[in-house]
């Protein structure tokens, strides 16, 4: 009797071993790799778009893919939910008051959902919501310094990213000067018709009736002439670049210039950017200084610069042009609409 | 009265289009042989396997002391099996299974509690009634035909039925053979056991039959006592049975009775003897460990070619 | 022409009829074969050794060259494409997820198809398989059913086979041609090969096995008594058990990739 057939049992016994032991090795494996095993912890966040977003999507932290996005719905709101896990492993780095952010590559190269661990000692709590960087609550989570964002890797982005701030910044502080100087200017001119001048004018009544506080009053604004003269020339100065055809509005809003001038004309651009935005801040100090005073005599005045601030914020128009550059401003945001390199590829006609 | 061992009720059976069994009915009682003789094609084979129920009868009712066949349970049915035999006139041997397993499958399957030992001991009694005394390690396309219907007669045996079906069981065997069938067809007649046979041999009619049964294109044209048959005028069925004689016993070799008595209570000792306390098939299931087992059922594979087969 | 239209109808319902029939009391006995204390284990094992055991030289050769094949188109094609890295999911959904389960089938089927029903044919012209009635054996229980678990779990064991010849197996002869980090190229591989990929393998073959199983013991019982009907009882199974396993990948695959 041939060997195999004397010995049936046991081959076969092999054979159906060898099969399940290699069946089951592939399957811990396979679970392995898949986190089967292994404890995913739960965070709810939102974004404004699916776009860029899909569930799988990784989320990294310094390079190191933490987790991913588990689940998209669109909510009543007409805005994105998710949920996302975070890996066990990398679960004590994610910190309270940690931020997502959305990262889209300026060059086409798909978007990065990047996660900013908060530094707080607080681990995060397994179902709280992670704002994204750029919400309300996560700004303000990076105002007030609880996390912080890392400059980005790639130089382009990370340009990117500082010019739009700035460009805020800077647009905010110009109109509200503006606007507070022309407003003080007449209610200080007893011209305004606005609350701030009614309020000026119920002041200056006041102040006629508190003889006492005159000379007091009149030295305060003969202080507050002399920085609103300064607030004035800087203002001019700061005219005098928005208007100048070669200043700094026009070179920001041409086509050609933007990123190309900025990383060609040996920073000159940026620093004259910076130099404003340090005039500027300067001025406003000034301003602030003027308004304590005022303040401490009269709160009332503080109140009215406040809201006239808060009116200004609305009317952007100096820098409407600037805004709508379709490179610094109406690009970014809609590069965020940019498909894949390798599907634009196989989408495109060649 | 008790109900015969068989009784068959209109049976008919077909294949296709064609009609081999026209509605044929007939009794046999207990103890009885029954012996059916007819041309070739004349539906004796057909008769045998509706009876036994390996054909499945198109119409009418067979029944095994008084119980339908087509209606048994599953339980019933292995019943009946335990108590019938079947000799095939080809033998119908497993062929890739050795003799030795072909004797001790009914074994296995009926007396699963049996012990190897047990097994063994009712094997090798079943061959020895038989004659067959050579090596049982032998696979069936080893042994010539008649040895091989040897083989089948003693499968049919090997649990000592009550009623046994045999299909031409003496045809194509030396003489010597012929005999030794007809010595164990006596034996079991002795013991009561009953025969439905079919046969063309008129000597062997005129030996054992109690009852005879003449059978042409598949129906049954006449069934009747021994005597009633000898005494058959019908032309038709005197060109069959015009060559019984009467009945005259032949003297019987010593070996035969000597075997017959022991035979009776031989099985019940089996039973007391079991060696192992759950037989199983898985075991290999060789007797005393000089036979071997090899495939059982034989699964058998393009490289199969222990088994013989493709 | 009508009524032998009508005839025609009637006879291939009837045959379709006990066809199902006979899957149904194949698939009754396959399940309560471990209870049956009739049956036997050692029909199952050498089942398994002919149609399992004997079967790997030849997949593993197949399944080898296929892997290596790969191998290479991806380290030299699919690279210049700079896609290199779809290599693996190549592997995984030709190894593991398609031509694995059918080429292993018809591997199965060249070898034992033919084998069984053949077999079978053979004994029903031999009468054995009325002996085995006579004798008290319910012949599906004990021929039936343990080919059928044993074509089963010989397409189970072989598909896992292949599936380790073809990916690990084919690893090494490249190896020998152009050389790859075996960390970098199992990394790759358990990083496209999902659960899914191997549960589809999986049922695929069990499906082939029941498919080739059934229809080969069908076309061997189906023989009625010359030894003429055996070849052509073959012949069939072979037919049969091809086409329903290729209808039966179509509709699995389509399941996965539609559902």
């Amino acid at each position: 009797m041939k060997f195999r057939i004397r010995h049936a049992d046991r081959i076969v016994g092999a054979f159906v071993l060898v099969a399940a032991a290699a069946l089951c090795g592939s399957i811990v494996l396979v679970g392995a790799n898949q986190r089967w095993f292994a404890r995913d912890y739960r965070f709810e966040t939102r974004f404004a778009s699916a776009a860029g977003v899909a569930p799988g999507t990784a989320i990294y932290m310094k390079g190191f893919q933490i987790g991913k996005i588990q689940r998209i719905t669109l909510n009543e709101g007409n805005e994105v939910d998710a949920t996302f896990v975070v890996y066990d492993d990398y679960y004590p780095k994610a910190r309270k008051d940690s931020v997502l952010e959305l990262v889209t590559s300026p060059i086409g190269l798909g978007t990065q959902l990047l996660f900013h661990p908060g530094k707080a000692e607080e681990v995060l709590a397994e179902g709280s919501f992670v704002p994204l960087a750029g919400s309300e609550e996560g700004r303000f989570l990076i105002e007030e310094g609880l996390v912080e964002i890392p400059p980005k890797d790639d130089t382009i982005t990370r340009l990117l990213a500082g010019i739009n701030p700035l460009i805020e910044d800077l647009d905010k502080t110009v109109v509200t000067v503006n606007r507070t100087l022309t407003e003080v200017n007449r209610a200080l001119a007893g011209q305004s018709s606005g609350p701030a001048g009614r309020i000026v004018n119920d002041a200056a009544k006041a102040v006629a009736t508190a003889e006492s506080y005159v000379d007091t009053l009149m030295a305060q604004v003969s202080d507050l002439l002399k920085s609103a003269n300064a607030v004035a020339d800087n203002a001019a100065a700061m005219s005098a670049e928005l208007r100048d055809p070669t200043g700094l509005v026009p070179r920001l809003l041409d086509a050609k210039g933007s990123v190309k001038t900025l990383l060609d004309d040996k920073n000159v651009l940026f620093d004259r950017l910076t130099s404003s935005l340090a005039e500027t801040e300067k001025t406003l100090k000034n301003v602030q200084g003027i308004t304590q005073e005022l303040r401490a005599q009269m709160p009332s005045i503080g109140v009215a610069i406040d809201e006239g601030r808060t009116a200004i914020k609305q009317a952007q128009d100096v820098l409407e042009g600037l805004k709508n550059n379709p490179l610094l401003r109406g690009g970014v945001p809609e590069r965020r609409e940019q498909q894949p390199l390798y599907q634009s590829l196989r989408e495109g006609e060649f | 009265m008790a109900a015969p061992v068989l009784e068959l009720r209109s049976v008919t059976c077909t294949r296709g289009e064609a009609v081999i069994l026209d509605e044929v009915s007939l009794r046999l009682e207990e103890g009885e042989a029954a012996f059916f003789m007819g041309a070739a094609g004349s539906g004796k084979s057909a008769l045998l396997k509706a009876a036994s129920g390996l054909d499945v009868a198109s119409a009418g009712e067979i029944l095994f002391r008084g119980r339908e066949l087509s209606r048994m349970t599953r339980r019933e049915e292995a019943e009946f099996r335990r108590k019938t035999g079947f000799v095939f006139q080809d033998a119908a041997l497993w062929a890739n299974q050795s003799l030795y397993d072909n004797l001790a499958l009914p074994v296995r399957i009926h007396e699963p509690g049996l012990g190897a030992a047990a097994i063994d001991a009712a094997v090798r009694r079943a061959a020895e009634l038989v004659g067959y005394d050579e090596e049982l390690r032998a696979r069936p396309a080893e042994l010539s035909l008649g040895e091989r219907r040897l083989i089948g007669l003693a499968r049919a045996l090997v649990l000592d039925p009550e009623l046994l079906y045999m299909d031409e069981p003496a045809a194509n065997l030396d003489e010597e053979s012929a005999e030794r069938v007809h010595e164990i067809q006596a034996a079991l007649k002795d013991r009561g056991r009953s025969l439905f046979v079919a046969s063309s041999s008129s000597a062997a009619v005129s030996r054992f039959a109690d009852r005879v049964g003449v059978l042409r294109g598949g129906r049954l044209l006449a069934y009747g006592s021994f005597d009633e048959a000898a005494a058959w005028t019908d032309p038709a069925l005197r060109g069959i049975t015009g060559r019984l004689k009467a009945r005259k016993a032949p003297p019987r070799p010593e070996w035969a009775s000597s075997l017959a008595g022991a035979w009776a209570d031989a099985l019940a000792e089996d039973k007391s003897a079991v060696d192992e306390p759950e037989w199983k098939l898985r075991d290999g299931a060789s007797g005393d460990g000089d036979i071997d087992s090899d495939a059982d059922a034989g699964p058998s594979e393009g490289g199969g070619e222990e088994d013989g087969r493709g | 022409m009508l009524e032998r239209l009508g005839r025609a109808t009637i006879r291939r319902a009837e045959e379709a009829s006990y066809a199902f029939g006979f899957f149904a009391q194949v698939m009754r006995e396959s399940i309560l074969f471990f209870r049956r204390r009739q049956v036997g284990f050692k029909v199952l094992v050498m089942q398994i050794l002919f149609t399992g055991v004997e079967a790997l030289r030849i997949s593993a050769v197949l399944a080898v060259a296929i892997g290596a094949a790969i191998n290479l188109i991806g380290s030299s094609l699919l690279a210049e494409f700079g896609q290199s890295k779809l290599m693996y999911s190549l592997l995984i959904i030709v190894i593991t997820r398609e031509l694995g389960p059918l080429l292993t089938a018809f591997i199965v089927i060249a070898r034992s198809g033919t084998a069984i029903a053949t077999e079978l044919g053979g004994m029903v012209v031999a009468h054995e398989i009325e002996a085995y009635v006579a004798v008290g054996v319910n012949p599906i229980s004990y021929l039936a059913a343990p080919r059928l678990l044993g074509v089963v779990a010989s397409m189970l064991t072989l598909d896992v086979y292949f599936n380790l010849f073809g990916l690990a197996g084919s690893f090494a002869v490249v190896q020998l041609i152009k050389p790859i980090a075996f960390d970098e190229y199992f990394r790759n591989l358990l990083e496209v090969l999902g659960a899914g990929d191997l549960l589809m393998g999986l049922l695929k073959s069990l499906v082939f096995g029941v498919i080739i199983a059934v229809a080969s013991l069908y076309r061997g019982f189906a023989v009625e008594r010359a030894s003429t009907e055996v070849p052509v009882a073959g012949i069939r199974a072979v037919g049969s058990s091809f086409m329903l396993c290729i209808v039966a990948d179509v509709l699995l695959t389509a399941m996965q990739y539609l559902g």
